[in-house]
């Protein structure tokens, strides 16, 4: 391991003096750093250990998936109200300008929610923190997901041929890409901490 | 945020052709996962899965190229390694769902349970599959950097790596 080798004299006397980043001899080696493997795979046991306790959850509480359900539905009935009268909502029907789609439960941002969650828990930070970026994160994603789908149903009003391109871009990658911007910014702006004595 | 819009792109980029390539490549998915499902006892002939593959690939190769902090030795490495193991884990995850539904299918009590649970499960490709490879192997040089200007003496990566350089040099 690169940074093992780092222990000799001779290559400590050559170490960079900024701190957090490797040697370029280790990064000419594409040897990761060891602490940092070893918090990676911390983080990442954290998250899977995680992910599987709320799998679990939601398969054995059928009420949250509905919760999801109710809520997207209502929630896109009132957003969508707010700029036309065109909006009817039928569990789990929403229809907007004649154009209906049926709400079923990856329609939700309920895993997304869930992955940010795991992410924002598993990651080492304050509880306070945890707890904004759970809420805000949470909030951003609902945020979108009903843009999402209005973005959904607009296509499939007026460009029906690009509807599954654009159902599922919008879906599987952007959402994914919004989900690690998030977690990002969640990282990026944690405030610094005090440091211990 | 420069490393985000890289990736956003990046992923835009290749979903087209992850698009293109679905149908085809989840028929092959389901042909492997109907092969090891016949090894484990359970024949079952699926024409299709749905688990919005290969999108989960194409994120991984958008993570893996936007990537500008780990070595590109690294980088290759991690696509190298990355693709069969995510390929891997897409044949075991619908394997393991689909075999979760079909156990408890006569158990009225658990099936629907069971299927929720297989459900789920399969949602785990898309939605962590990608993610996880990339940090697993990419991990160390991207999270300790994103997270650098923003810690302090903290307990993440890049305090236990600015600790472990101190004590080293």
């Amino acid at each position: 391991m690169g940074w093992e080798v780092a222990r000799s004299r001779k290559v400590s006397r050559s170490a960079p003096t900024r701190p957090g980043r490797p040697s370029p001899r280790d990064a000419a080696r594409a040897v990761a750093p060891r602490a940092a493997t070893r918090q990676v795979m911390t983080f990442l046991v954290r998250f899977a250990l995680g992910w599987i306790c709320a799998l679990l959850l939601v398969s054995f509480v059928p009420g949250i998936e509905r919760w999801a359900i109710r809520g997207t539905l209502h929630s896109l009935g009132w957003l969508a109200g707010l700029f036309t009268p065109s909006v009817e909502v039928a569990e789990p029907a929403f229809t907007l300008g004649g154009t209906r789609v049926n709400i079923v439960p990856d329609c939700t941002p309920l895993m997304p929610t869930t992955a940010l969650w795991m992410a924002i828990l598993a990651f080492p930070s304050s509880g306070r923190w945890k707890l904004v970026g759970a809420l805000a994160g949470a909030a951003v994603l609902w945020l979108y997901n009903l843009g999402r789908i209005l973005a959904t149903v607009a296509v499939l009003k007026m460009r029906p041929e690009w509807f599954d391109f654009v159902h599922v871009y919008l879906w599987q990658t952007l959402t994914v890409v919004v989900l690690f911007a998030l977690f990002v910014l969640w990282m990026r702006f944690e405030p610094r901490r005090r440091v211990a004595s | 945020m420069s490393w985000v819009l890289r990736f956003a792109g990046l992923a835009t980029l290749l979903a087209p052709a992850c698009w293109l390539a679905s149908d085809f490549y989840q028929r092959a998915l389901a042909v492997a996962v109907s092969q090891v499902l016949a090894l484990v006892g359970q024949p079952l002939d699926l024409g299709r899965v749905d688990v919005a593959a290969p999108f989960d690939l194409g994120l991984f190769v958008a993570l893996c190229l936007a990537s500008r902090r780990a070595p590109w030795k690294a980088r290759v490495r991690a696509l190298l390694a990355g693709l069969p193991f995510l390929v891997v884990v897409e044949v075991l995850g619908v394997v393991c769902s689909v075999v979760i539904m079909l156990h408890f299918r006569n158990q009225p009590d658990a099936a629907e349970i069971a299927f929720r649970g297989g459900f789920y499960l399969s949602d785990t490709i898309p939605w962590v599959g990608a993610g996880l490879a990339w940090l697993w192997l990419l991990g160390p040089w991207e999270l300790q950097s994103a997270i650098l200007h923003a810690r302090g003496q903290g307990r993440g990566p890049a305090a236990a790596v600015r600790r472990d350089h101190t004590r080293r040099t």
